[in-house]
């Protein structure tokens, strides 16, 4: 069977993780991708970490991840003739997704204008206009200003914390990622070229479980807790050979989990059986729960207590997520043959449809330049010419 | 008009609480006709009737006034029923065979108890799509595990590297991310369903599972294990390889600021607004990446001194005028005064009958020429049974016969409850 976006073609510029991250969505599930980088390799290729710690533009863990399938050209867009190579790649294309400054951005968005041209989506910090829109931020700061940062901590009133590395600025990326398929699909559908503008705060602020929609309908602020004793056992729990991550404190959660450890009596006792005595006896009820786990392996814990449909799961680190049998049986992971690192494993397709994803190698900087030119109709001596400028590379 | 970029497009919404909705809601701000089926006389977690924490001040009843509920239901159409009745699986199997995307949410294998597994509405509408997101997916040894959001994020490795440097697990709170990541991969998942169909001309089926479409998100951490043999765990806001980089206290308790600096060039901003140019200049040891690197805890400190004289907005402004990274960790409360949101006409009066006009949080994206709108509120249980079912060839009366024995709704009471418990 074809894959369902054969046929498409789209373009990146920028060389970020976020403009990457969108882009990979449609590579893996067949469409062709164009990179368009700048000469010294983007943030994406310069972000740690590296195989085997040596830093290198082709061997970085978000390139291997994240640049599968697609194909590379270096071209210096902030200039005339990069532009001029920019605009010929445009025609045809159905997508072009960029990650620049904003006036940067302002003219490679000029050269796509055209009526051959591509829908855009522009991925930003804080949108392409506004006071903000010049400012420089990064995973870390971008997510600051998204609410979510500020109920994540590991104490009340302790220090907000990130989430890991780049997790925001993927979400960003995947956000692009979606609108741009709906552009896409408008503009086949009706003739319409669109425009998008992904702002990071606005993308991360606007989607559910932020925190704002409770302050402007509740008028509350949630903020870190703690562990939590009062209501329980929600949160990580040590067992045998780890932790488990509980979520079990609702009514019929609590006693599918009494019942799992074998003291369904504990339902009614009155130490538990209604919330404000519940919240006084959380070490009462450690005596209980807690050498059951001490007991048990996460593995046990999981199996065990998911036969009673109690919400819980192992807390698992990335050695260990690649060995899990759901991953497994699925087809989470995949191991791609990387030409100059070898075997590399990554995350597998982010949801499952018949044959209709793959992820296939990546691209050593500027590895297509010389057959993207060839088949955009550059002969051997405007490539020269090109390459000379310090356009290409 | 919101956007018409999906226009024609029709999907049906069997999902509850967050993921799943939020999926719908994203295709429904692109022009979808979505239609969402809440569950009847069953009410979702998301339609309490006794007031709790999520609950909104304000008349009629509580069910209409949940935050969750309201954020993630704009731009659809509303109808309840009972598909596990007669008349009310007769009205879904006629919105499948109307629809192009079917997106539901249940554990495995409880919509195929129910009747609708894929075979059935495959059957129904060769044509039509199903996306099915079980925390875990479909297939596999977890079929039928329950979770929420938390769960998913202790399985794909999230809780490993979201707490404090060398702290204890235990304190790591629950992370619900996939309540965010999923609906995007919905979104894409269901385009994707759709391209295909033009030239297959048949629907397809959907596996989404939940902890796949975030865990990708975690590349990064992955590669530390896969190519240099390290097991990543957590760096609180710290970067191995960036100082500064990191969360200060500022002047007001509680409020809290990030200050980074990437490059020699940010660097050099940074220092010229801590008021010591001097750092960043040829010979000084924190004038290069590499000696800021083993200077990490003076450069905190000094940055700590700074930061924590001031609040946080003045901080956030002065270091980012200066080409610096630096902003406020900004509490909901935050968000309404920021001028770039102002500016960018963010947020959006919402109008729903039972707490008046309120200002929402705007759209995950901008688009031209036809930009997203709030077309429509959340609907309140039911409100669309009587245009939805006319559309689909209902005559008034086999309308009435279908409330008549409680197959669809538009209240719940505690008395339809017992009724049917019955």
């Amino acid at each position: 069977m074809e894959q369902p976006l054969s046929g498409m073609r789209v373009l990146e510029v920028g060389g970020t993780i976020a403009v990457a991250a969108a882009t990979k969505q449609f590579s893996d599930f067949g469409a062709e991708v164009i990179k368009i980088e700048p000469p010294a390799g983007g943030e994406l290729r310069r972000t740690p970490p590296f195989a085997d710690d040596r830093p290198h533009l082709d061997t970085g863990a978000y390139h291997l991840a994240l640049d599968t399938g697609k194909r590379s050209l270096v071209l210096d867009v902030e200039t005339p003739s990069g532009r001029e190579v920019l605009g010929r790649l445009c025609s045809g294309a159905q997508l072009l997704f960029l990650q620049l400054p904003p006036e940067a951005a302002g003219r490679v968005l000029g050269v796509a204008d055209s009526e051959s041209g591509p829908s855009t989506v522009a991925i930003s910090p804080h949108g392409l206009d506004g006071p903000y829109a010049g400012r420089v931020e990064n995973d870390m700061s971008m997510f600051a200003w998204t609410t979510r940062m500020y109920r994540h901590a590991v104490e009340a009133d302790g220090e907000p914390l990130r989430y890991a590395p780049n997790v925001a600025t993927m979400q960003v990326g995947a956000t692009a990622a979606a609108v741009g398929f709906g552009a896409a699909w408008g503009q086949a559908h009706d003739g319409t070229r669109r425009h998008v503008d992904v702002s990071g705060v606005e993308a991360l602020a606007g989607n559910v479980d932020t925190g704002y929609v409770d302050w402007v309908l509740l008028g509350t602020e949630r903020r870190a807790r703690g562990r939590m004793t009062e209501n329980y056992p929600i949160g990580n729990y040590a067992c045998r050979d780890g932790y488990v991550m509980f979520a079990a404190t609702l009514g019929p959660q609590f006693q599918r989990l009494c019942t799992a450890i074998g003291h369904p009596e504990l339902v009614d006792d009155p130490r538990f059986n209604e919330p404000i005595a519940k919240s006084q006896h959380w070490a009462d009820f450690m005596e209980f729960l807690g050498p059951w786990l001490d007991a048990r392996t996460r593995s046990e814990v999981f199996h065990e207590m998911q036969a009673h449909r109690v919400m819980v799961a192992p807390v698992l680190d990335m050695s260990e997520v690649t060995e899990d049998p759901q991953a497994k049986a699925r087809g989470s992971f995949v191991t791609v043959e990387q030409p100059l690192v070898g075997p590399v494993t990554i995350h597998g397709a982010p949801f499952q449809m018949e044959e209709a994803w793959e992820a296939r190698p990546s691209p050593r900087l500027g590895e297509h330049g010389t057959e993207i030119l060839d088949a955009l109709g550059y002969g051997r001596d405007e490539q020269i010419a090109l390459f000379r400028a310090g356009v290409t590379g | 008009m919101t956007s018409s970029a999906l226009s024609g497009v029709r999907v049906i919404d069997l999902a509850e609480v967050w993921a799943g909705p939020f999926g719908a809601c994203l295709l429904a701000d692109m022009g979808a006709d979505v239609v969402k089926v809440e569950s009847f006389p069953r009410r979702s977690l998301t339609r309490p009737l006794v007031p709790d924490a999520r609950v909104a001040d304000g008349p009629g009843p509580v069910y209409e006034r949940v935050d969750s509920q309201i954020q993630g239901n704009r731009n659809k159409r509303h109808i309840a029923l009972d598909f596990r009745s007669e008349g009310g699986g007769g009205v879904l199997r006629r919105l499948l065979a109307w629809g192009d995307l079917v997106i539901e949410g249940f554990a495995s294998g409880t919509i195929d108890r129910a009747g609708f597994g894929w075979e059935a509405v495959h059957a129904i509408n060769p044509r039509i799509s199903m996306i099915s997101m079980p925390a875990w997916g479909v297939r596999g040894p977890y079929r039928g595990y329950v979770a929420l959001g938390s769960s998913i994020d202790a399985h794909v490795g999230h809780v490993s590297l979201r707490g404090m440097p060398g702290g204890a697990v235990e304190d790591i709170p629950g992370g619900f991310h996939t309540d965010a990541t999923s609906p995007i991969e919905v979104v894409f998942a269901a385009l994707t369903a759709l391209r295909r169909r033009e030239r297959s001309g048949e629907g397809s089926f959907i596996d989404l599972s939940q902890a796949e479409g975030f865990a990708w998100a975690l590349a990064g951490s992955l590669g530390e294990w896969e190519l240099a043999g390290r097991v990543p765990v957590s760096l609180g806001n710290r970067d191995p390889y960036v100082v500064p980089h990191g969360c200060y206290p500022s002047a007001v308790p509680g409020q809290w600021v990030v200050v980074a600096a990437e490059t020699d060039a940010q660097w050099a901003g940074l220092a010229s607004a801590l008021g010591h140019p001097e750092w960043a200049e040829d010979g000084h040891p924190w004038a290069s990446s590499a000696g800021r690197l083993r200077s990490r805890r003076e450069i905190d400190r000094e940055i700590a001194a700074f930061t924590s004289g001031q609040p946080q907005a003045e901080i956030a402004d002065a270091i980012q005028s200066r080409g610096a990274i630096a902003a406020p960790v900004a509490a909901p409360s935050a968000l309404l005064p920021s001028p770039q949101l102002q500016h960018r006409n963010w947020f959006r009066p919402v109008d729903q009958p039972y707490f008046g006009t309120r200002l929402f949080p705007g759209f995950l994206w901008q688009m031209q020429p036809d930009p997203p709108q709030y077309e429509r509120p959340s609907g309140l249980i039911g409100e669309h049974n009587d245009e939805v079912l006319t559309e689909l060839g209902y005559g008034r009366d086999e309308i009435r016969a279908l409330e008549e024995a409680h197959a669809i709704g538009d209240r719940y009471d505690a008395e339809t409850e017992a009724l049917l418990g019955a």
